[in-house]
């Protein structure tokens, strides 16, 4: 009798992990895992450095910024709505991933423009942490983005940190604050 | 502690009173004095050929934790100083009644007024054995015309020359350890942040560093030959060490997920302290890593969840500053290597940041930031008593980095 019992229950987790897999379907790739998760490996993948050598930025896969990157586009804000952060964290909250397959959508159907991800934080804090934390912010957006089949060379990335922060502002204001804007370049 | 805290109060107030007595000597308002009955403090009395040198030294040693200036009979020693040449100011150091004057001696300088500081600083060498700081220089960034812009001045807020013009962002600029090169991070002209060295001699300025990304934290070594910065160019923002002229990039950290910022050099430039948040996002802590690379070792700072803008002290290899988040606000905090202890030093009324130790390993400067206002401010860690050195006239100011040279 007992034995039975652990026989079924065995059959009834095998059954239910079975039919698990099997309801599996193709999804858009949930951010928390994927961008943010352990052993994700988006965005670029750094190799090795050889440390005695004279190395240049562009031997290291540090590529030199194009001083005209922004030159010659137009730049306008607005035509998505910013992806808001929780403080400290530059993890796109499941409310926001709209607002990146709007932006997706928005790049589909303009193949002609590219956009610029500025990533921003509240005036908590200290400055050149928040560099950091703001271009935390537009990578999580921009790795979510190239999943969703928008190609690389279309997204721009830069970090505000604070510097452009409400200095003072209350917990309200101050969320607004930390936020990825899409600025669309046409 | 309550009766501490009354002492304290207790002396904030005689040590207004004894400076608001002072004739002349303009009074500084806003900054927190509080004073250690404990710390031996040398009253000095000031005397001057010229008003404008009586000021500037009264306002110097109003600064300096060791000292009191005191106008009347309380002072063991009188400091006199004279001119005597164009940029020469002498100093006589005398004591007793009637005066026996023990030392005597002449300072050159870039100006008048950097030949008093520099007087100045030869008497605190004389009565304390420490070197003095008043005739060190800053940079500093100020939003004086309403865009943040690099500067340089002396000490005291005077001689301030305005470097940049640029009206986009200027973020930490850093001295090189000869004084003759500033790197600071910059949105110019691209509207990305990339790391800009001047010459200040030639007022030249270059691009240091401008890869894909986030470049900024860039920092002379002690030496003056290799430069540690944060770069975001491979995908997240990590620390990588390069020669003076930004080439020979090398990369230290590999966090993958994690932010590294605001790099210090250890005096023997063989280490470097980081920030990291490879413990929990939004949460730095401090490591030391080998200026070469390998692994990362954690501070055992233990004072809070959030421990940034590490500055190594270059006099007292003992001692690393930093800010660290406390109660609603932040503070500046100092570690002891060899107790792995810390203690919050300051007890400013908004924030206390960005700490940058003086060439005497017991003063340093810091920004106190409320919400309408930013300003640079000098602290005496081993007294407490914090003094502002901005004036309000060059609106926000902080970031200050200092050198002596």
């Amino acid at each position: 009798m007992k034995s039975v019992l652990r026989l079924t229950a065995l059959e009834f987790v095998s059954t239910a992990l079975l039919l698990a897999g099997c309801s599996k379907k193709p999804q858009r790739p949930n951010p928390s895992q994927t961008v943010m998760g352990p052993g994700a490996g988006a965005g670029l993948a750094p190799t090795a450095i050889d440390t005695g050598d004279l190395l240049d930025p562009s031997a290291m896969g540090l590529e030199q910024r194009d001083a005209s990157t922004l030159a010659g586009e137009n730049q306008v804000r607005g035509v998505v709505s910013p992806v808001y952060f929780d403080f400290d964290s530059a993890a796109i909250r499941v409310s926001e991933r709209a607002k990146v397959a709007e932006a997706v959508d928005y790049l589909n159907q303009n193949p002609g423009v590219r956009v610029l991800l500025e990533g921003h934080c509240d005036w908590r804090g200290t400055t050149e942490y928040n560099m950091g934390l703001g271009d935390r912010r537009a990578s999580a957006v921009r790795d979510y983005m190239v999943q969703l089949g928008i190609s690389p060379d279309r997204i721009e990335t830069v970090s505000k940190g604070d510097l452009e922060a409400t200095e003072g502002a209350s917990e309200e204001q101050a969320q607004l604050d930390r936020r990825v804007e899409f600025v669309i370049l046409q | 502690m309550q009766l501490r805290h009354f002492f304290r109060i207790c002396f904030a107030a005689v040590f207004a009173a004894a400076v608001s007595a002072l004739a002349g000597a303009p009074v500084r308002s806003g900054g927190e004095i509080t004073e250690r009955v404990d710390v031996k403090v040398i009253p000095v009395r000031i005397e001057a050929g010229a008003p404008e040198l009586q000021r500037l030294a009264a306002v110097a040693f109003s600064t300096h934790g060791a000292f009191r200036v005191d106008a009347g009979a309380g002072a063991a020693y009188t400091l006199r100083f004279e001119v005597a040449g164009p940029n020469a100011v002498r100093v006589r150091i005398a004591t007793g009644n009637p005066p026996r004057v023990l030392n005597e001696q002449v300072a050159n300088g870039r100006s008048l007024r950097n030949a008093l500081l520099k007087a100045a600083d030869a008497a605190v060498l004389y009565l304390t054995k420490a070197p003095g700081f008043f005739a060190g220089r800053l940079t500093f960034i100020s939003e004086r015309t309403g865009a943040s812009e690099v500067y340089t001045s002396d000490l005291f807020f005077s001689e301030v020359l305005q470097l940049t013009n640029d009206r986009s962002q200027a973020v930490m600029p850093r001295w090189s350890p000869d004084g003759r090169k500033i790197l600071y991070t910059g949105y110019f002209r691209s509207g990305f942040p990339d790391i800009y060295l001047i010459g200040t001699a030639t007022m030249n300025r270059e691009v240091f560093v401008s890869v894909k990304g986030t470049n900024t934290g860039a920092r002379f070594s002690p030496d003056g030959t290799r430069v540690a910065m944060i770069l975001s160019g491979q995908g997240n923002p990590e620390l990588y060490v390069s020669n003076a002229q930004g080439r020979q990039i090398r990369r230290l950290t590999r966090t993958e997920r994690q932010i590294e910022a605001t790099p210090t050099w250890s005096p023997d430039g063989r280490r470097i302290v980081v920030a990291s948040d490879a413990l929990a996002t939004g949460k730095p802590q401090l490591f030391l890593i080998s200026a070469q690379g390998g692994a990362m070792q954690r501070i055992p700072t233990n004072i809070s969840g959030y421990c940034a803008e590490p500055d190594w002290n270059h006099a007292n290899p003992d001692l690393l500053a930093f800010t660290v988040a406390s109660g609603r606000g932040f503070q500046i905090a100092v570690y002891s290597f060899k107790e792995r202890k810390s203690r919050v030093v300051t007890r400013a009324a908004g924030d206390g940041i960005e700490p940058c130790w003086l060439n005497d390993g017991r003063h340093l400067l810091y920004t106190e930031r409320t919400a309408t206002s930013q300003r640079v401010h000098i602290l005496d860690t081993v007294t407490g008593r914090s003094t502002p050195l901005s004036p309000p006239s060059m609106g926000k100011t902080y970031q200050a980095n200092f050198v002596y040279r």
